[in-house]
């Protein structure tokens, strides 16, 4: 180990070209609800004027409308010409549009307003409030650019230029925003000894080249997409394409937060669709748009639908099934006996490929699949909540070969475990002239010792290679599916009982933030999570996020000692002029460095941003 | 690294990853020509000096008819012959090598009898846990991994700097690991080597600070290095790194040891298991270990920056 303290796996600075997490959709959102489709339009009295949309826009901030709910007061059919009225009774709207809620006084002049401005209006903001577990930001206003930066890869040493160019509008009324980037790395310097059999130093003998790997496989091509959004969360339709969001599938009991690219040393453009009425919807997932491994898919229909439509109750029951499959899990992993890098570490590293610093193994399928009820049992202008039961199991193959390992894939046998989970989702929105959104969600759960809730969570990707990370250890069978499946049975087979709890609070654009925790009562699987965030103060942005991850204990989920499961990711963005933004972060990557094994460190990292905005500010 | 410069290091250390710049470009590997390059045959005991200067049976005299010397015997008949005494084990020790150049002392030989069922069972056990059947040897020999000079060049690279943690790796890269034995050739008369590297399994050599296998004095802080399974892929033209598990608590002795600024001396071990149906094909006479070796010694000047302050 020649860096013992060296993990950092990349130094990031594509990450603030792209970040659109803080953005997506920023500006109108004007998401149709997963209720019927409005009755008369809503009316308002006087409508305050429509102010400029903030530059900042905030994570998908998913609403619905509530087209039951009676008008506050008087009603004036839209557009609203001009009726000055001091009273301006406001309501719910979502992230960027609420600092649009101005009052209007006697002497203004209402402007127009579209129906689509209006509309939202009515919006009621639920989803997500937070952006738990993604890594990045992005410019919030449309702007043409590029980031300078330093990138590490592997062992590598990068310097980064990416022109990038980001755009965001309003088509048919929902949100659509798109981001993209060409990372161009220029070899600094190859910390990597010398090879013992040529005696060909590394150093800094390739400085300047262009990495062309990054650029080989048309696959790689898609890493030029930062994120493609249409909708919100939530929304009738949202199609998502990005390469730093994490994502979850229904209820996120088999896959929650989950982000392709905890690995810094891989980058993946994952993809989300999401489309539902009144009577049936379904959710796809994809890791990788290019080369998936991970797909995932969610399909219900509203039964009670056909009965009555307009009865919040009836109308919100459905059942679900959910499946999800890694179709390239590490079963095994292999280590380096053949020291390809040539540092005299052999089994205590993973074999990396040398290229593209992926870790190599034998792999296998391992599958999740799940059915759900769900029922809506408060609906009101401030309220929602919902109740639902779901049953998962997790299924894939371990090893047979025991303590006499084989080369090469090992014989496995079918193992399979399931879990019981009775949740409940509430949404609150308090506020007038700032509105203030809270989501809590509360689960119990009842669940094989080998099964494993929301087993594609947010560290997924490192872990299902090496569950245990923070041994520093490569150890060939700690796979998640063999630490997770087959971990032993012990009490007659007890079942594990659990708890879940989720609350976030969002404040318009000012702020959010969320925690969670996820306990049980006697497997080394409790979670912990926080999260604050800051989408735009004047020409500041801020994120940081903190997980714990496979504490042994609740109480350890406390403790001032690190895990090595840790994330922790905060980023600032500043803009010094406007052109010119500085971009500042604090992470703990994980990544293959230099010792070959999955690790965190604490990285700093500071680079330049060059941008011109053009357009209208969205 | 004059003190001057550590502030300005350290802000740098500060941005990442400005600071894996650094520590990347502060390993130093400390130069092979400060380190003794060890080339050796490690030659096996003679099989009369193992078993003893004449063949004899441990109680007594030796059945009528058997040899009384052992000297082109293999490993079958020298297990036969622990098998008739009932011994599990048989050990010899030299103290001084044969080759006075070699950076070796105290050779310590053990001969483990594992070819009857039941008996002998703990000192017979794979290293899955299974029941193994044949002769093992194991071998320990005292190696000056740095000596005098060395010492004094590696205290110099480090600035007179005491902190073990700035050794960041400890190393060997093998040129030649050959398990050898001599036979005559019948047809020209001529004595030749022959490797045997194929005749047995479960090899690993490795280093600790105990002279004796489990010397009840000594801790029990053997390391592994090398095993079986990298024979192979050893030879001149493609030498082989291996390092010592940074982990280990060996690595925390001997590092400290190391920045002591004295000579160091480590027990290196080996061990083999040769298999029943190999035993016939193993001698002793003649035979050893062909070894061409380099230490190698990284330290990481980050280390020594921080340890400065």
């Amino acid at each position: 180990m020649r860096h013992a303290t060296a993990k950092r796996a990349l130094a990031l600075t594509a990450f603030w070209a792209s970040q659109a997490v803080w953005a997506a959709g920023a500006v109108a959102q004007t998401p149709p609800a997963d209720e019927p489709p409005p009755p008369p339009p809503p009316v308002i009295v006087a409508p305050p004027p429509i102010v400029p949309v903030p530059s900042v826009k905030l994570a998908p901030q998913p609403v619905k409308a509530q087209p039951v709910k009676p008008p506050p007061v008087a009603s004036v059919p839209l557009p609203v010409a001009a009726t000055p009225v001091a009273q301006t009774p406001k309501t719910p709207v979502a992230g960027a549009n609420s600092a649009a809620s101005t009052p209007a006084t006697a002497t203004e002049k209402p402007k127009p307003v579209s129906a689509a401005s209006a509309k939202r209006k009515q919006e009621f903001v639920k989803g997500e409030l937070a952006s738990v577990g993604s890594i990045g930001l992005v410019p919030w206003e449309n702007q043409v650019g590029a980031v300078i930066g330093m990138e590490r890869i592997g062992d590598v040493y990068y310097a980064a230029f990416t022109p990038s160019i980001n755009y965001s509008t309003e088509l048919a009324e929902q949100p659509f925003s798109m981001s993209f980037g060409i990372p161009l790395r220029f070899q600094a310097v190859d910390t990597r000894p010398a090879d013992s059999v040529t005696g060909d130093q590394h150093g800094w003998s390739h400085l300047g080249r262009f990495r062309q790997e990054d650029w080989n496989d048309p696959t790689q091509y898609a890493q030029i997409i930062r994120e493609i959004q249409y909708g919100t969360k939530e929304s009738h339709l949202y199609v998502d394409v990005n390469q730093f969001k994490a994502s979850s599938l229904g209820h996120g009991t088999i896959l929650k937060r989950y982000n392709p690219n905890l690995n810094l040393n891989v980058r993946q453009v994952s993809g989300e669709v999401d489309a539902f009425n009144d009577w049936v919807g379904g959710e796809l997932f994809v890791n990788n748009v290019v080369a998936p491994n991970v797909v995932g898919g969610l399909m219900f229909v509203k039964p009670l639908s056909f009965v009555n439509r307009q009865n919040y109750v009836l109308r919100s029951f459905s059942l679900g099934v959910t499946a999800v499959a890694d179709l390239d899990a590490p079963l095994r992993a292999k280590l380096d006996v053949n020291d390809v890098d040539n540092n005299g570490i052999r089994e205590r590293e993973y074999l990396v490929d040398q290229t593209t610093f992926k870790p190599l193994y034998e792999s296998t399928k391992v599958v999740a699949t799940g059915m759900d009820a769900e029922i809506k049992l408060v609906d009101t202008a401030t309220t929602d909540w919902k109740t639902y039961i779901d049953y998962s199991m997790l299924m894939s193959g371990l090893p047979t070969d025991g303590n006499h390992p084989v080369d090469g894939m090992p014989p496995t046998r079918y193992v399979s475990s399931g879990g019981l989970t009775w949740g409940n989702l509430i949404r609150l929105n308090f506020g007038q002239d700032t509105i203030h959104a809270l989501r809590l969600r509360a689960e119990v759960r009842r669940y094989d010792q080998n099964y494993l809730p929301s087993y594609f969570d947010v560290m997924y990707e490192v872990q299902r290679l090496q569950y245990r990370i923070g041994s520093r250890t490569a150890d060939p069978n700690g796979t998640k599916i063999q630490a997770i499946l087959g971990r032993p049975i012990v009490n007659d087979g007890a079942a594990v009982l659990g708890a879940y709890f989720e609350a976030s609070w969002r404040i318009g654009e000012l702020f959010a933030m969320a925690v969670g925790i996820e306990v049980n009562d006697s497997e080394p699987d409790n979670n912990l999570f926080v999260h604050l965030e800051m989408p735009e103060y004047k020409n500041f942005q801020f994120l940081a996020t903190f997980h714990r991850r496979s504490a042994a204990t609740a109480g350890a989920l406390f403790a001032l000692r690190s895990t090595g499961r840790e994330i922790f990711l905060a980023k600032a963005r500043y803009r010094v002029i406007d052109w010119f933004h500085v971009n500042a972060e604090a992470i703990t990557p994980f990544g293959i460095g230099p010792d070959s094994f999955f690790a965190n460190t604490l990285d700093f990292n500071l680079n330049l941003e060059f941008g011109f905005g053009y357009g209208a500010k969205k | 690294m004059k003190k001057t410069l550590l502030l300005p290091v350290l802000l740098l250390c500060a941005l990442q990853p400005a600071c894996s710049f650094l520590e990347a470009a502060g390993d130093v590997e400390v130069p092979e020509s400060s380190i003794p390059h060890a080339q050796f045959l490690l030659k096996w005991p003679n099989v009369d000096q193992l078993v003893g200067a004449t063949l004899q049976k441990a109680g007594g005299a030796m059945p009528p008819g058997f040899p009384t010397s052992l000297q082109n015997g293999t490993l079958a008949h020298i297990q036969g012959l622990m098998t008739i005494d009932g011994e599990c084990r048989r050990a010899y020790d030299q103290a001084t090598m044969d080759d006075p150049a070699a950076p070796l002392k105290n050779l310590h030989v053990e001969v483990i009898n594992c070819g009857t069922v039941g008996r002998c069972t703990a000192q017979c056990l794979d290293q899955f846990g299974d029941p193994f059947r044949g002769v093992r040897l194991q071998a320990r020999v005292w190696f000056n991994l740095i000596n005098a000079d060395a010492s004094a060049k590696i205290h110099d690279i480090m600035n007179g700097q005491d902190n073990p943690d700035m050794i960041a790796q400890i190393r060997l890269q093998f040129s030649k690991l050959d398990f050898v034995q001599t036979y005559v050739d019948p047809a020209t008369g001529a004595t030749q080597t022959q490797n045997v590297d194929g005749l047995f399994s479960g090899y690993e050599l490795g280093v600790g600070s105990a002279y004796l296998p489990g010397d009840p004095t000594a801790v029990d802080d053997d390391t592994a290095i090398v095993k079986q399974r990298y024979l192979a892929s050893i030879s001149p033209d493609t030498p082989q790194r291996f390092e010592l598990d940074p982990t280990s608590d060996f690595s925390l002795k001997l590092r400290t040891a190391i920045v002591s600024g004295a000579q160091v001396w480590v027990a290196v071990y080996q061990n083999i298991d040769v298999p029943e149906q190999n035993l016939y094909a193993v001698r002793m006479n003649g035979g050893g270990v062909d070894l061409d070796f380099q230490p190698e010694i990284v330290i990481s000047f980050v280390k020594t920056v921080t340890g400065a302050l």
